[in-house]
């Protein structure tokens, strides 16, 4: 166990030393990282076992026919 | 014909006029009242009766205050710039008040549902620092200039932490109208997620405000009465009238933003004339204007020192931390209003 963790030793140390002095700026830090890791992992977690699927995106104009345009004729001045 | 348009220009005044009128009186009204209900509350805090004689339960005292403020002398100091020491209580009271224009005390129920009614609300609550400054720097009094620079310092200080939870709302709900805000609490007040938010954004709004724990401008034994020191009569008046009306404003926005303004469980079938969404409001309003008067009575001054570093090393901090969570949280659990 203190060979796993003595490379992070220092690195712990530090952190709590700072958690202990500087609180707010420690806890904010913590609390703003939450964030981008939320985003990064719930994700493929909601999808994986919980089985969520995206909604489809809401249509913003009219889909395009699947179809060569048809001329129009007949509105034609004379 | 041409009289006809005329007329019915000169109608559609009056009708503004009269819309104004509707708004502008009874929170006039709310606000003598609020510096009764601050008095009881204050005295039941210290066990006192407090105000008990003008009228019955001391409830005509405002009154009588305000008639006695109004017969008093103006005192003007003859070495003051007198357009500015009185430009300076209007603009505050003229800014306060202009704030009630985009609030809804209803469904519709607005002066103007305008659609950036929250930017239009900060700003003028940023606007409200002129009066302060000006005040201050046109008395040319020692006390009323240092009043007022920390009074200035404070409210721009603390504006960045009321921006900063608003923004947060804006973010979760997507809009900066008052009406949208309301209706997206249907589900659940934004008080219960978002508390942490409620509580430095209460915090900021008592700087702003420049109430106790942060009424530093007005710490008598220092600067006998801050920025208006020199004001007396009508201009004193005018800047108390501004400081009661911004206290009621910023309740009413703390009970729109976070507890869902005049919606209420069940309360959305009227059929009296009544109108209960506009009580519902009042009554939350009522809650904030409680805990503005508790935290005075409970909370002694800080030091400059501590409130500007209370704002930029403990708040601010804190602010952006879930500027980042919050949208961080709709991203990731897909449920970003846009």
């Amino acid at each position: 166990m203190a060979s796993f963790a003595g490379p992070f030793r220092q690195t712990y140390r530090y952190l709590q030393r700072q958690a202990h002095e500087n609180t707010v700026i420690f806890y904010s830090c913590v609390i703003g990282a939450i964030g981008p890791v939320m985003v990064v992992t719930i994700p493929p977690i909601r999808e994986r076992f919980f089985g969520y699927r995206p909604a489809e995106p809401v249509p913003t104009s009219y889909p395009l026919p699947q179809r060569p345009r048809r001329p129009v004729q007949g509105y034609d001045d004379e | 014909m041409n009289s006809n348009n005329l007329m019915l220009t000169i109608i559609g005044l009056l009708l503004n006029l009269i819309d104004v009128l509707a708004i502008i009186l009874p929170v006039l009204l709310a606000v003598a009242f609020m510096t009764i209900i601050e008095r009881k509350q204050l005295a039941a805090h210290q066990r006192r009766v407090g105000p008990n004689t003008v009228g019955y339960y001391g409830l005509l005292q405002p009154f009588a205050d305000a008639l006695k403020l109004i017969l008093k002398e103006t005192v003007i100091p003859s070495q003051s710039n007198k357009v500015l020491f009185y430009l300076a209580p209007i603009s505050t009271l003229v800014f306060s008040l202009l704030g009630w224009g985009v609030i809804p005390f209803g469904q519709g129920l607005a002066l103007s549902d305008f659609s950036l009614g929250v930017l239009y609300t900060f700003a003028l609550s940023s606007l409200g620092v002129y009066g302060v400054l000006l005040a201050g720097w046109s008395a040319n009094s020692k006390y009323a200039f240092l009043g007022s620079l920390r009074s200035t310092a404070a409210m721009i200080s603390y504006e960045l932490i009321l921006s900063s939870a608003i923004l947060i709302i804006i973010l979760l709900t997507g809009s900066l109208n008052f009406t949208t805000i309301i209706e997206s609490q249907e589900s659940v007040y934004f008080i219960f997620p978002l508390l942490p938010v409620f509580i430095f954004y209460f915090i900021s709004i008592l700087a702003e405000t420049s109430r106790t724990p942060f009424d530093l401008q007005e710490a008598e034994s220092e600067l006998v009465a801050g920025f208006f020191t020199e004001h007396s009569s009508v201009p004193f008046v005018f800047f108390f009238l501004g400081e009661y009306s911004s206290i009621v404003l910023f309740s009413c926005l703390s009970a729109i933003f976070f507890l869902g303004g005049y919606n209420f469980p069940e309360v959305f079938l009227n059929e009296s004339f009544i109108n209960l969404q506009a009580i519902v409001l009042g009554l939350k309003t009522c809650i904030f204007c409680f805990f503005f008067v508790w935290f005075r009575a409970t909370l002694p001054r800080l030091r400059y020192d501590q409130l500007i570093s209370l704002c930029w090393l403990n708040l601010l901090p804190v602010a952006v931390a879930f500027i980042i969570l919050v949208p961080s949280i709709l991203v990731a659990f897909d449920i970003s209003p846009y």
